[in-house]
């Protein structure tokens, strides 16, 4: 699927772009989203942001705001729009427009992976950033289960390189697939972390990144 | 003024008290109320603050996403180190005297992203060539009859400018509004030393600009950063208020013209009697620089979302990277009829912008056209608004202006890669939160979120 951006995307379009390319890697869901035609909005809850998306045999153009010919008009909180604690959307138009409606919220909503399947592909995407430390500790504060990404994890490792973000699987799996932002998420005590503030500030600017990175 | 001299000098004029100020990256005037004995035993280092004034963004959040080496790894300090030659007595607060500071490391270290310690790095590379430059502001702001607090209260809508709302400027009616305003703005300039040329009402009902006498660039900085915080806090003595503000309202924006020339052994550089146009090589290659750098600079010189809501067509502020002799449409307004009057007037800072790397970034700018001899594009003789798609552009958002200051290396090479690394990311935050923090993306006129965070602060 070709995913197109507005000039000057806002960051709802990048993060979009992001998510709808990460979905199309997928052959199968790609093959169905090629068959998509139409406008579909999403839009946040709170505050202007918005997104429209014009599917067109294989093309997705992406651009601000709430086109005045959408067919179907998505409104989430995307702060969170997937957890299990997650408002249920209100959705206009897709009744109408079923096949629309169900096409693309499927792109919206890629399949679940493990956090750690997301913490490595974080890590290969940014480990070598300046800045970052050279070893991620990742714990999983469900099962106890860790995940050491990175170097320096032996006897020689220097604990002023390391960071350590402790979560629930859903926290851990929310910040390393993009869906939220690791600042934001550690300030609201949704995940926790052992390190500098150096770290703190530079992963945080990685994880924006990482959601993102589909823009380029 | 030397350490040795300032005991005498506080006992002359009975300071009990020292402000210092110095500048944010956002221009804010960071500083603190010191006891005449804690100023002393602070020297030569001067108090202490949180290095997150360097690390806030002017909504109060803390900015994650980048670092640089003169932060510490778990909260530290940085110290205001005085400029002694700066210290002046309050003009309206006995017993107080302010001084001017310089941001560095807790060991002593200027600190790349000081905008001071930026500017005087320019300066120092002029130095280095046998350069020295004059400089100029014009400042514009806006007067409103409501006090901050009201202003805040009424979300900064709908305030009542002094003045008519006629849109005219130079009328000495319309001046006489604001006349009561300024004569205590200007006692207090006169008092801190800081020398003023003119004011006048100007084309946005509530409107004034305020000009200042040319100067070295450091000193010009000085008094612009201080003139407005003179013009905040009569607005807040007198139950007004003021705002710098890139556009406040509908109406037309608040700029900030900068004057400069440049001079070698102190002789004018930028004059050529013998050539037909008056115009030196000098002054062809630093307009070349100025213009190729321009796109880059000008995330420097409109650094907040609300600045490019300025730069439209026909409203007074330049959209192109242009350059014409007296052509006030162009960026450049060059003037060179005479050796006395020759200098260039660089049209397209806002008002909110930092007065230190602003004219830090002019310099830079002009420095680089020196340094690669780069011959300027044609003069625009016409006017340089209305022009049909395809006509160079200048950048028109804060992220848009960010991506070319990435790539404008010879910014990056006057300016410091440190600092303009910093910058970017502080810009590039500042997108994001217009975007995730409540701006419309979508809205052609100010917003709310740009009057809640810039009204009272830039």
């Amino acid at each position: 699927m070709d995913v197109v951006l507005e000039p000057d995307a806002t960051p709802l379009v990048r993060i979009i772009a992001t998510t709808l390319r990460d979905s199309a890697a997928d052959p199968d869901v790609a093959r169905k989203a090629e068959r998509l035609r139409g406008v579909f909005v999403l839009r946040s809850e709170k505050d202007p942001q918005a997104v429209t998306m014009r599917f067109d045999r294989g093309r997705v153009a992406l651009s601000r705001g709430v086109a005045p010919d959408a067919q179907v008009v998505v409104t989430v909180d995307l702060d969170n729009m997937s957890g299990p604690d997650a408002a249920k959307p209100k959705a206009r138009g897709a009744l109408r427009h079923l096949r629309l409606a169900l096409g693309v919220s499927k792109l919206l909503e890629p399949k679940a992976r493990p956090w750690s399947e997301h913490a490595h592909a974080f890590w290969a995407f940014a480990g070598a950033r300046r800045g970052m430390p050279e070893r991620l500790r990742v714990v999983c504060l469900d099962d106890g289960a860790a995940l050491d990404l990175g170097t320096g994890s032996g006897p020689d490792a220097n604990p002023s390189s390391c960071y350590e973000v402790h979560g629930s699987a859903p926290a851990l799996v929310s910040i390393f697939s993009g869906n939220s932002v690791f600042g934001q998420d550690l300030l609201e005590g949704k995940v926790y972390a052992i390190g500098s503030l150096q770290h703190a500030s530079v992963l945080t600017g990685s994880f924006l990144e990482w959601m993102m990175r589909g823009s380029a | 003024m030397t350490p040795d001299e300032l005991g005498a000098w506080l006992d002359e004029n009975r300071i009990t008290t020292v402000r210092t100020e110095g500048a944010s990256l956002d221009g804010l005037v960071l500083g603190k109320h010191l006891s005449r004995g804690k100023f002393e035993r602070s020297l030569p280092l001067g108090p202490a603050l949180s290095d997150l004034v360097f690390a806030w963004d002017n909504g109060g959040a803390p900015q994650l996403g980048w670092w640089a080496d003169f932060r510490q790894p778990a909260l530290g300090d940085v110290h205001q180190r005085p400029d002694l030659s700066t210290i002046v007595v309050s003009p309206d607060r006995p017993g107080m005297a302010n001084v001017l500071v310089d941001h560095t490391t807790i060991d002593g270290t200027a600190l790349p992203v000081c905008p001071r310690v930026v500017l005087r790095g320019v300066v120092d590379q002029l130095a280095a060539r046998g350069f020295t430059a004059l400089s100029a502001y014009e400042l514009e702001f806006m007067l409103f009859r409501e006090s901050y607090d009201d202003a805040r209260r009424a979300r900064y809508r709908k305030l009542t400018p002094i003045g008519t709302p006629l849109p005219l400027g130079y009328t000495t009616h319309n001046a006489h509004y604001v006349a009561g305003f300024m004569d205590e703005v200007v006692r207090r300039l006169d008092g801190l030393g800081i020398a003023w040329e003119a004011w006048s009402d100007e084309a946005a009902p509530g409107q004034v600009e305020l000009n200042f006498v040319p100067a070295d660039p450091l000193s010009a900085a000085d008094r612009v950063f201080r003139a407005k915080q003179v013009i905040k806090e009569v607005a807040l003595d007198r139950g007004a208020s003021a705002t710098f503000m890139a556009k406040a309202t509908a109406e037309f924006g608040n700029g900030m013209h900068i004057h400069h020339s440049l001079r070698r052994d102190g002789v004018p550089v930028f004059f050529d009697g013998r050539s037909a146009d008056h115009r030196s090589a000098g002054m062809r290659h630093w307009i070349g620089g100025l213009v190729a750098t321009m796109p880059g600079a000008v995330s420097i010189l409109a650094p907040t979302v609300n600045s490019y809501r300025r730069m439209v067509g026909f409203a007074a502020a330049p959209t192109t990277p242009t350059w014409g002799e007296e052509n006030k449409s162009t960026a450049l307004r060059v003037i060179s009829r005479s050796e006395k009057l020759a200098r260039i007037e660089h049209r397209v800072a806002s008002a909110d912008v930092n007065v230190y790397l602003a004219l830090a970034v002019i310099l830079a700018g002009g420095l680089a056209g020196i340094d690669g001899a780069i011959e300027p594009p044609p003069e625009h003789d016409g006017l340089a608004w209305g022009e049909p798609p395809g006509y160079a552009r200048l950048p028109s958002s804060i992220s848009r202006a960010a991506d070319e200051l990435e790539h404008a290396t010879l910014l990056g090479e006057v300016l410091g890669d440190a600092f303009v690394d910093y910058w970017l990311h502080g810009r590039r935050w500042e997108w994001l939160m217009f975007h995730t923090s409540g701006g419309d993306a979508e809205a052609t006129s100010v917003t709310d979120w740009e009057l809640d965070r810039y009204f009272e602060l830039v």
